[in-house]
Protein backbone atom coordinates (compact mmCIF):
# COMPACT_ATOMS: atom_id res chain seq x y z
CA UNK A 1 0.00 0.00 0.00
CA UNK A 2 1.67 3.44 -1.15
CA UNK A 3 1.22 5.52 1.89
CA UNK A 4 2.06 8.99 0.20
CA UNK A 5 5.26 9.85 2.55
CA UNK A 6 7.67 10.24 -0.03
CA UNK A 7 9.96 13.08 0.36
CA UNK A 8 7.90 13.97 3.90
CA UNK A 9 10.00 15.50 6.79
CA UNK A 10 9.76 13.58 10.19
CA UNK A 11 11.12 14.21 13.87
CA UNK A 12 10.97 11.12 16.15
CA UNK A 13 12.18 12.26 19.18
CA UNK A 14 13.75 9.19 21.40
CA UNK A 15 15.02 7.92 18.18
CA UNK A 16 17.64 6.03 19.00
CA UNK A 17 16.72 3.07 20.74
CA UNK A 18 13.31 1.04 21.09
CA UNK A 19 10.02 2.30 19.80
CA UNK A 20 11.50 5.76 18.93
CA UNK A 21 13.92 4.15 16.62
CA UNK A 22 11.85 1.33 15.08
CA UNK A 23 9.72 4.44 13.90
CA UNK A 24 12.53 6.51 12.35
CA UNK A 25 12.99 2.97 10.57
CA UNK A 26 9.60 2.47 9.12
CA UNK A 27 9.33 5.95 8.45
CA UNK A 28 12.65 6.43 6.53
CA UNK A 29 11.44 2.86 4.61
CA UNK A 30 8.48 5.07 3.24
CA UNK A 31 10.53 7.58 2.00
CA UNK A 32 10.34 10.55 4.55
CA UNK A 33 13.61 12.17 5.38
CA UNK A 34 14.35 11.88 9.36
CA UNK A 35 15.55 13.96 11.64
CA UNK A 36 17.22 11.32 14.36
CA UNK A 37 16.66 12.93 18.04
CA UNK A 38 17.74 11.47 21.35
CA UNK A 39 19.81 12.31 24.02
CA UNK A 40 23.15 10.39 23.87
CA UNK A 41 25.48 11.58 21.06
CA UNK A 42 26.88 7.52 20.54
CA UNK A 43 22.64 6.46 20.41
CA UNK A 44 21.96 9.01 17.49
CA UNK A 45 24.79 8.67 15.36
CA UNK A 46 24.41 4.56 15.44
CA UNK A 47 20.70 5.15 14.64
CA UNK A 48 21.07 7.84 12.04
CA UNK A 49 23.15 5.19 10.29
CA UNK A 50 21.00 2.73 10.49
CA UNK A 51 17.82 4.75 9.37
CA UNK A 52 20.52 6.11 6.37
CA UNK A 53 20.81 2.27 5.41
CA UNK A 54 16.77 2.40 4.50
CA UNK A 55 17.71 4.71 1.64
CA UNK A 56 16.13 7.63 4.03
CA UNK A 57 18.07 10.87 4.35
CA UNK A 58 18.75 12.06 7.90
CA UNK A 59 19.62 14.63 10.13
CA UNK A 60 20.79 13.51 13.53
CA UNK A 61 20.51 15.85 16.08
CA UNK A 62 22.07 15.29 19.81
CA UNK A 63 19.73 17.12 22.16
CA UNK A 64 17.10 16.54 25.13
CA UNK A 65 13.50 16.89 24.02
CA UNK A 66 12.26 18.06 27.57
CA UNK A 67 14.31 21.07 27.46
CA UNK A 68 12.60 24.23 25.70
CA UNK A 69 15.53 25.74 23.69
CA UNK A 70 16.76 22.13 22.74
CA UNK A 71 13.35 21.50 21.06
CA UNK A 72 13.64 24.92 18.83
CA UNK A 73 16.91 23.86 18.46
CA UNK A 74 15.69 20.60 16.56
CA UNK A 75 12.95 22.10 14.75
CA UNK A 76 15.12 25.11 13.63
CA UNK A 77 18.07 22.29 12.43
CA UNK A 78 14.68 20.37 10.61
CA UNK A 79 13.94 23.52 8.79
CA UNK A 80 17.09 24.76 8.05
CA UNK A 81 18.33 21.35 5.99
CA UNK A 82 15.12 19.75 4.92
CA UNK A 83 13.24 23.20 4.51
CA UNK A 84 9.43 21.33 6.13
CA UNK A 85 8.85 19.48 9.08
CA UNK A 86 5.72 17.67 8.39
CA UNK A 87 5.53 14.77 10.84
CA UNK A 88 6.82 15.10 14.78
CA UNK A 89 6.59 12.13 16.67
CA UNK A 90 6.56 12.87 20.14
CA UNK A 91 8.09 9.64 22.29
CA UNK A 92 9.81 10.98 25.56
CA UNK A 93 10.18 8.82 28.74
CA UNK A 94 8.52 9.92 32.03
CA UNK A 95 9.55 8.47 35.24
CA UNK A 96 12.39 6.19 35.75
CA UNK A 97 13.36 2.66 37.23
CA UNK A 98 16.88 2.34 36.25
CA UNK A 99 18.70 5.45 35.81
CA UNK A 100 21.89 3.36 34.60
CA UNK A 101 19.26 2.50 31.32
CA UNK A 102 17.00 5.38 31.02
CA UNK A 103 18.68 8.52 31.99
CA UNK A 104 17.64 10.92 34.22
CA UNK A 105 14.01 11.84 34.95
CA UNK A 106 11.58 11.55 38.24
CA UNK A 107 12.30 8.33 40.43
CA UNK A 108 8.89 5.63 40.02
CA UNK A 109 6.90 5.33 43.23
CA UNK A 110 3.53 4.93 44.78
CA UNK A 111 1.53 7.89 45.54
CA UNK A 112 2.57 7.21 49.49
CA UNK A 113 5.47 8.99 49.68
CA UNK A 114 6.06 10.94 46.23
CA UNK A 115 7.13 14.29 46.78
CA UNK A 116 4.76 16.55 45.11
CA UNK A 117 7.23 18.67 43.34
CA UNK A 118 7.75 14.83 41.42
CA UNK A 119 4.38 15.77 39.95
CA UNK A 120 5.43 18.75 37.99
CA UNK A 121 8.89 16.88 36.93
CA UNK A 122 6.80 14.24 35.47
CA UNK A 123 4.40 16.76 33.70
CA UNK A 124 7.22 18.32 32.68
CA UNK A 125 8.91 15.08 31.01
CA UNK A 126 5.41 14.42 29.32
CA UNK A 127 3.20 16.92 28.72
CA UNK A 128 5.21 20.02 28.48
CA UNK A 129 8.01 18.44 26.10
CA UNK A 130 4.83 17.14 23.90
CA UNK A 131 3.37 20.42 24.04
CA UNK A 132 6.83 22.21 22.83
CA UNK A 133 7.43 20.15 20.37
CA UNK A 134 3.44 20.73 18.76
CA UNK A 135 4.11 24.39 19.22
CA UNK A 136 7.36 24.47 17.53
CA UNK A 137 6.17 22.43 14.66
CA UNK A 138 2.52 23.95 14.32
CA UNK A 139 3.45 26.90 12.26
CA UNK A 140 5.70 24.82 9.79
CA UNK A 141 2.82 22.46 9.12
CA UNK A 142 0.09 25.06 8.98
CA UNK A 143 2.06 26.92 6.08
CA UNK A 144 2.21 23.40 3.82
CA UNK A 145 -1.73 23.17 5.34
CA UNK A 146 -0.66 19.38 5.82
CA UNK A 147 0.95 17.94 9.13
CA UNK A 148 1.45 14.91 11.39
CA UNK A 149 1.61 14.78 15.47
CA UNK A 150 1.74 11.32 17.10
CA UNK A 151 2.46 11.00 20.82
CA UNK A 152 3.85 7.28 22.12
CA UNK A 153 2.06 7.40 24.98
CA UNK A 154 0.88 4.72 27.37
CA UNK A 155 -2.56 2.23 28.47
CA UNK A 156 -2.34 3.96 31.52
CA UNK A 157 -3.79 7.20 29.87
CA UNK A 158 -6.88 5.08 29.97
CA UNK A 159 -6.69 2.19 32.43
CA UNK A 160 -4.00 2.90 35.82
CA UNK A 161 -1.76 0.49 36.65
CA UNK A 162 -1.71 0.19 40.34
CA UNK A 163 -0.06 -3.25 41.58
CA UNK A 164 3.26 -1.43 40.59
CA UNK A 165 4.62 2.02 41.83
CA UNK A 166 3.51 3.99 39.22
CA UNK A 167 1.37 6.87 40.48
CA UNK A 168 3.12 9.23 37.93
CA UNK A 169 2.29 8.01 34.42
CA UNK A 170 -0.38 7.12 36.14
CA UNK A 171 -1.30 11.01 37.06
CA UNK A 172 0.21 12.78 33.67
CA UNK A 173 -0.40 10.17 30.59
CA UNK A 174 -3.76 10.95 30.60
CA UNK A 175 -3.11 14.57 30.76
CA UNK A 176 -0.84 13.83 27.72
CA UNK A 177 -3.97 12.26 25.55
CA UNK A 178 -6.09 15.26 26.57
CA UNK A 179 -3.85 17.34 25.30
CA UNK A 180 -3.65 15.61 21.95
CA UNK A 181 -7.35 14.91 21.52
CA UNK A 182 -7.36 19.11 22.06
CA UNK A 183 -4.69 19.86 19.82
CA UNK A 184 -6.45 17.39 17.29
CA UNK A 185 -9.63 19.55 17.35
CA UNK A 186 -8.27 22.59 16.80
CA UNK A 187 -5.53 21.88 14.39
CA UNK A 188 -8.11 19.36 11.68
CA UNK A 189 -8.94 22.48 9.86
CA UNK A 190 -5.57 23.14 9.00
CA UNK A 191 -5.21 19.73 7.80
CA UNK A 192 -3.44 18.59 11.09
CA UNK A 193 -4.08 15.16 12.19
CA UNK A 194 -3.05 14.60 15.72
CA UNK A 195 -3.55 10.85 17.66
CA UNK A 196 -2.07 8.47 20.61
CA UNK A 197 -0.85 5.39 20.41
CA UNK A 198 -1.25 3.62 23.82
CA UNK A 199 1.70 0.88 24.46
CA UNK A 200 1.92 -1.41 26.81
CA UNK A 201 4.42 -4.70 27.22
CA UNK A 202 6.64 -3.76 24.12
CA UNK A 203 9.67 -5.76 24.75
CA UNK A 204 11.98 -2.44 24.65
CA UNK A 205 15.21 -1.98 26.73
CA UNK A 206 13.08 0.28 28.70
CA UNK A 207 10.27 -2.62 29.67
CA UNK A 208 13.41 -4.83 30.29
CA UNK A 209 14.84 -2.56 33.08
CA UNK A 210 11.39 -2.99 34.32
CA UNK A 211 10.99 -6.36 34.43
CA UNK A 212 14.52 -6.92 36.15
CA UNK A 213 13.24 -4.08 39.02
CA UNK A 214 9.92 -6.22 39.03
CA UNK A 215 11.52 -9.34 39.44
CA UNK A 216 14.41 -7.85 42.26
CA UNK A 217 10.94 -6.40 43.97
CA UNK A 218 8.76 -9.74 44.52
CA UNK A 219 12.20 -11.97 44.66
CA UNK A 220 11.17 -13.98 41.39
CA UNK A 221 13.75 -15.29 38.78
CA UNK A 222 12.73 -11.99 35.91
CA UNK A 223 11.59 -15.36 33.58
CA UNK A 224 8.80 -16.01 35.78
CA UNK A 225 7.74 -11.94 36.16
CA UNK A 226 8.12 -12.39 32.62
CA UNK A 227 5.73 -15.66 32.02
CA UNK A 228 3.65 -14.00 34.75
CA UNK A 229 2.91 -11.16 32.45
CA UNK A 230 2.18 -12.34 29.09
CA UNK A 231 -0.38 -14.86 30.84
CA UNK A 232 -2.28 -11.54 31.86
CA UNK A 233 -1.76 -10.31 27.95
CA UNK A 234 -4.32 -11.92 25.54
CA UNK A 235 -2.05 -12.43 22.75
CA UNK A 236 0.61 -14.43 25.17
CA UNK A 237 3.67 -12.63 23.98
CA UNK A 238 5.21 -9.27 24.12
CA UNK A 239 4.92 -6.71 21.58
CA UNK A 240 7.40 -5.42 19.40
CA UNK A 241 8.55 -1.70 18.70
CA UNK A 242 7.78 -2.45 15.03
CA UNK A 243 4.51 -2.96 15.77
CA UNK A 244 3.87 0.30 17.21
CA UNK A 245 5.67 1.94 14.39
CA UNK A 246 3.55 0.44 11.60
CA UNK A 247 0.73 1.97 13.25
CA UNK A 248 2.33 5.10 13.63
CA UNK A 249 3.59 4.99 10.00
CA UNK A 250 -0.34 4.56 8.75
CA UNK A 251 -1.02 7.30 10.99
CA UNK A 252 1.46 9.86 9.50
CA UNK A 253 0.30 8.12 6.08
CA UNK A 254 -1.88 10.14 3.46
CA UNK A 255 -4.26 7.58 4.32
CA UNK A 256 -5.08 8.56 7.71
CA UNK A 257 -5.79 11.82 6.94
CA UNK A 258 -9.70 11.88 8.50
CA UNK A 259 -8.38 9.36 11.55
CA UNK A 260 -7.83 12.27 13.96
CA UNK A 261 -8.22 12.89 18.15
CA UNK A 262 -7.41 9.04 18.71
CA UNK A 263 -5.84 7.12 21.63
CA UNK A 264 -5.47 3.64 20.41
CA UNK A 265 -4.42 0.91 22.65
CA UNK A 266 -1.13 -1.21 20.79
CA UNK A 267 -0.87 -3.92 24.09
CA UNK A 268 -1.82 -7.56 22.79
CA UNK A 269 -5.46 -6.58 24.21
CA UNK A 270 -5.00 -6.27 27.98
CA UNK A 271 -6.70 -2.54 27.61
CA UNK A 272 -10.26 -3.81 29.52
CA UNK A 273 -12.42 -0.86 28.14
CA UNK A 274 -14.72 -0.98 24.79
CA UNK B 1 4.05 -0.25 3.11
CA UNK B 2 3.51 -4.34 2.19
CA UNK B 3 0.31 -5.14 4.53
CA UNK B 4 1.17 -8.85 3.85
CA UNK B 5 -2.63 -9.85 2.74
CA UNK B 6 -0.51 -11.39 -0.65
CA UNK B 7 -2.69 -14.71 -0.70
CA UNK B 8 -4.60 -14.28 2.08
CA UNK B 9 -8.36 -14.98 2.12
CA UNK B 10 -10.89 -12.37 3.36
CA UNK B 11 -14.55 -12.70 3.49
CA UNK B 12 -16.45 -9.08 3.84
CA UNK B 13 -19.51 -9.11 5.02
CA UNK B 14 -22.37 -6.48 4.80
CA UNK B 15 -24.58 -4.62 2.39
CA UNK B 16 -23.36 -4.55 -0.94
CA UNK B 17 -22.74 -0.43 -0.73
CA UNK B 18 -19.95 1.96 -1.50
CA UNK B 19 -18.19 1.70 1.83
CA UNK B 20 -18.28 -2.20 1.08
CA UNK B 21 -17.00 -1.85 -2.49
CA UNK B 22 -14.50 0.06 -1.20
CA UNK B 23 -12.95 -2.56 1.29
CA UNK B 24 -13.31 -4.80 -1.22
CA UNK B 25 -11.38 -2.87 -4.22
CA UNK B 26 -8.07 -2.11 -1.89
CA UNK B 27 -7.48 -5.57 -0.48
CA UNK B 28 -7.61 -7.05 -3.66
CA UNK B 29 -5.23 -4.41 -4.71
CA UNK B 30 -3.01 -5.93 -1.94
CA UNK B 31 -3.11 -9.11 -3.13
CA UNK B 32 -6.03 -10.80 -0.68
CA UNK B 33 -8.58 -13.07 -2.55
CA UNK B 34 -12.16 -11.54 -1.36
CA UNK B 35 -15.04 -13.20 -1.17
CA UNK B 36 -18.65 -10.94 -0.58
CA UNK B 37 -21.24 -11.64 1.11
CA UNK B 38 -24.85 -10.98 2.78
CA UNK B 39 -23.89 -10.73 6.38
CA UNK B 40 -26.93 -13.45 7.21
CA UNK B 41 -25.20 -15.65 4.61
CA UNK B 42 -22.06 -15.29 5.22
CA UNK B 43 -20.78 -18.09 7.80
CA UNK B 44 -22.73 -20.33 5.34
CA UNK B 45 -20.05 -19.29 2.04
CA UNK B 46 -17.69 -21.43 0.46
CA UNK B 47 -14.52 -19.81 2.08
CA UNK B 48 -16.39 -20.56 5.74
CA UNK B 49 -17.05 -24.07 4.85
CA UNK B 50 -13.70 -24.34 3.19
CA UNK B 51 -11.88 -23.19 6.71
CA UNK B 52 -9.28 -21.17 4.48
CA UNK B 53 -10.24 -17.57 5.89
CA UNK B 54 -7.54 -15.23 7.31
CA UNK B 55 -9.94 -12.30 7.99
CA UNK B 56 -13.57 -11.27 8.13
CA UNK B 57 -14.89 -7.82 7.87
CA UNK B 58 -18.28 -7.03 8.86
CA UNK B 59 -19.13 -3.89 7.46
CA UNK B 60 -22.76 -2.85 9.07
CA UNK B 61 -25.10 -0.68 7.92
CA UNK B 62 -26.49 1.94 9.99
CA UNK B 63 -29.59 0.97 12.07
CA UNK B 64 -32.39 3.84 10.86
CA UNK B 65 -34.90 4.35 13.60
CA UNK B 66 -34.35 6.79 17.09
CA UNK B 67 -34.95 4.46 20.38
CA UNK B 68 -38.11 6.79 20.53
CA UNK B 69 -39.38 5.43 17.22
CA UNK B 70 -39.17 1.84 18.24
CA UNK B 71 -41.23 2.00 21.87
CA UNK B 72 -44.00 1.54 19.97
CA UNK B 73 -42.39 -1.90 18.10
CA UNK B 74 -40.23 -4.20 20.01
CA UNK B 75 -39.61 -6.05 17.11
CA UNK B 76 -37.69 -3.55 15.69
CA UNK B 77 -35.40 -4.00 18.60
CA UNK B 78 -34.52 -7.51 17.64
CA UNK B 79 -33.98 -6.72 13.57
CA UNK B 80 -31.84 -4.36 14.97
CA UNK B 81 -30.18 -7.28 16.88
CA UNK B 82 -29.70 -9.43 13.90
CA UNK B 83 -26.57 -8.22 13.26
CA UNK B 84 -24.47 -9.00 16.09
CA UNK B 85 -26.02 -12.82 16.15
CA UNK B 86 -25.19 -12.94 12.41
CA UNK B 87 -21.55 -11.60 13.39
CA UNK B 88 -21.46 -14.11 16.42
CA UNK B 89 -22.58 -16.66 13.61
CA UNK B 90 -19.68 -15.62 11.36
CA UNK B 91 -17.15 -15.18 13.83
CA UNK B 92 -17.69 -19.13 15.60
CA UNK B 93 -17.73 -20.41 12.08
CA UNK B 94 -14.22 -19.02 11.36
CA UNK B 95 -12.33 -18.99 14.57
CA UNK B 96 -11.56 -22.46 14.56
CA UNK B 97 -9.53 -22.42 11.37
CA UNK B 98 -7.88 -19.61 12.27
CA UNK B 99 -6.57 -20.61 15.06
CA UNK B 100 -5.46 -24.22 14.11
CA UNK B 101 -4.01 -22.15 11.08
CA UNK B 102 -2.14 -19.48 13.88
CA UNK B 103 -4.03 -16.72 13.88
CA UNK B 104 -6.73 -14.37 11.89
CA UNK B 105 -8.47 -10.46 11.53
CA UNK B 106 -12.02 -10.05 12.90
CA UNK B 107 -13.03 -6.19 12.26
CA UNK B 108 -16.15 -4.82 12.57
CA UNK B 109 -16.94 -1.08 10.85
CA UNK B 110 -19.74 0.28 12.71
CA UNK B 111 -21.13 4.03 13.58
CA UNK B 112 -19.43 6.55 15.48
CA UNK B 113 -22.94 6.54 17.40
CA UNK B 114 -21.42 3.07 19.54
CA UNK B 115 -19.72 5.91 20.92
CA UNK B 116 -21.69 8.94 21.16
CA UNK B 117 -25.43 9.34 20.82
CA UNK B 118 -25.92 10.78 17.51
CA UNK B 119 -27.66 14.06 17.35
CA UNK B 120 -30.70 12.60 14.52
CA UNK B 121 -31.28 8.88 14.73
CA UNK B 122 -28.71 5.93 15.35
CA UNK B 123 -29.74 5.39 18.62
CA UNK B 124 -30.10 1.67 17.76
CA UNK B 125 -26.50 1.75 16.33
CA UNK B 126 -25.41 3.33 19.92
CA UNK B 127 -27.07 -0.10 21.87
CA UNK B 128 -26.80 -2.63 18.87
CA UNK B 129 -22.73 -1.34 18.66
CA UNK B 130 -21.88 -1.63 22.08
CA UNK B 131 -23.50 -5.36 21.90
CA UNK B 132 -20.57 -6.03 18.97
CA UNK B 133 -17.71 -3.97 20.86
CA UNK B 134 -18.10 -6.41 24.45
CA UNK B 135 -18.54 -9.31 22.40
CA UNK B 136 -15.20 -8.19 20.49
CA UNK B 137 -13.29 -8.10 23.72
CA UNK B 138 -14.43 -11.76 24.82
CA UNK B 139 -13.07 -13.28 21.26
CA UNK B 140 -9.72 -11.37 21.74
CA UNK B 141 -9.54 -12.61 25.33
CA UNK B 142 -10.35 -16.14 24.73
CA UNK B 143 -9.06 -16.04 21.22
CA UNK B 144 -5.15 -14.04 21.55
CA UNK B 145 -3.18 -16.88 22.55
CA UNK B 146 -4.17 -18.41 18.83
CA UNK B 147 -3.33 -15.45 17.00
CA UNK B 148 -6.72 -13.84 16.52
CA UNK B 149 -7.72 -10.54 17.00
CA UNK B 150 -10.88 -8.39 17.04
CA UNK B 151 -11.19 -5.01 16.13
CA UNK B 152 -13.23 -2.31 15.09
CA UNK B 153 -13.45 0.95 12.70
CA UNK B 154 -15.91 3.51 14.00
CA UNK B 155 -16.82 5.62 10.99
CA UNK B 156 -18.89 8.96 10.76
CA UNK B 157 -18.37 12.27 10.33
CA UNK B 158 -16.61 13.34 7.32
CA UNK B 159 -14.91 10.01 6.66
CA UNK B 160 -15.34 8.95 2.84
CA UNK B 161 -15.54 5.24 2.23
CA UNK B 162 -11.77 5.14 0.83
CA UNK B 163 -10.92 6.24 4.36
CA UNK B 164 -12.95 3.41 5.85
CA UNK B 165 -11.42 1.03 3.76
CA UNK B 166 -7.75 2.39 4.58
CA UNK B 167 -8.33 2.34 7.85
CA UNK B 168 -9.70 -1.53 7.56
CA UNK B 169 -6.52 -2.42 5.12
CA UNK B 170 -3.97 -1.71 8.10
CA UNK B 171 -6.16 -3.54 10.96
CA UNK B 172 -6.38 -6.88 8.84
CA UNK B 173 -2.60 -6.27 7.78
CA UNK B 174 0.18 -8.81 9.29
CA UNK B 175 1.22 -5.62 11.03
CA UNK B 176 -1.40 -4.87 13.32
CA UNK B 177 -1.11 -8.90 15.75
CA UNK B 178 -0.66 -6.95 18.71
CA UNK B 179 -3.58 -4.80 18.36
CA UNK B 180 -6.79 -6.39 19.98
CA UNK B 181 -10.13 -5.55 21.66
CA UNK B 182 -9.72 -2.56 20.42
CA UNK B 183 -12.19 0.22 18.54
CA UNK B 184 -10.59 3.22 16.42
CA UNK B 185 -12.77 6.33 15.58
CA UNK B 186 -12.64 7.50 11.83
CA UNK B 187 -14.07 10.78 11.53
CA UNK B 188 -12.17 13.51 10.69
CA UNK B 189 -12.19 14.27 14.41
CA UNK B 190 -15.97 15.23 14.64
CA UNK B 191 -16.86 13.02 17.72
CA UNK B 192 -15.69 15.41 20.71
CA UNK B 193 -14.67 12.57 23.07
CA UNK B 194 -11.10 12.26 24.62
CA UNK B 195 -11.48 8.35 24.80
Amino acid sequence: MDLGLAGRVAVVSGSSRGIGLATALALGAEGCRVVVVARSADGVAEAAERVRATGAQVLPVVADMTVEDDVVRVVRSAGERFGRVDIAVSNVLGHVIDAAVEGAGPAAGRFAGMPAAEYAAEFAQLAVSTWLLARETVPLMRRAGWGRLVNVGSGVAREPKTDIPHVLPNTVRPVVAGLMRTLAARLAPDGITCNSVLTGGIATERNAAYFSWLARERGMPVADVLAGFTTDVPVRRMGEPAEIASLITFLCSARAGRLTGQSIPVDGGVNRHL
Amino acid sequence: MDLGLHGRHVVLAGAADAALAAVAQLLTEEGAAVVTAALAEAAQCEAVEDEVVDAVVVVLPPAPPDAVDVLTDPATLFTAWQPVVDTAALYRAVVPGMAARGGGRLLAVLPTAVKAVGAAGGDLDTAVGLGLLGMHKVVAAEHGAQGVTANAVLRGGLATDSDVADAVAWFVSAHSGYVTGCAVTVDGGVQPSVF
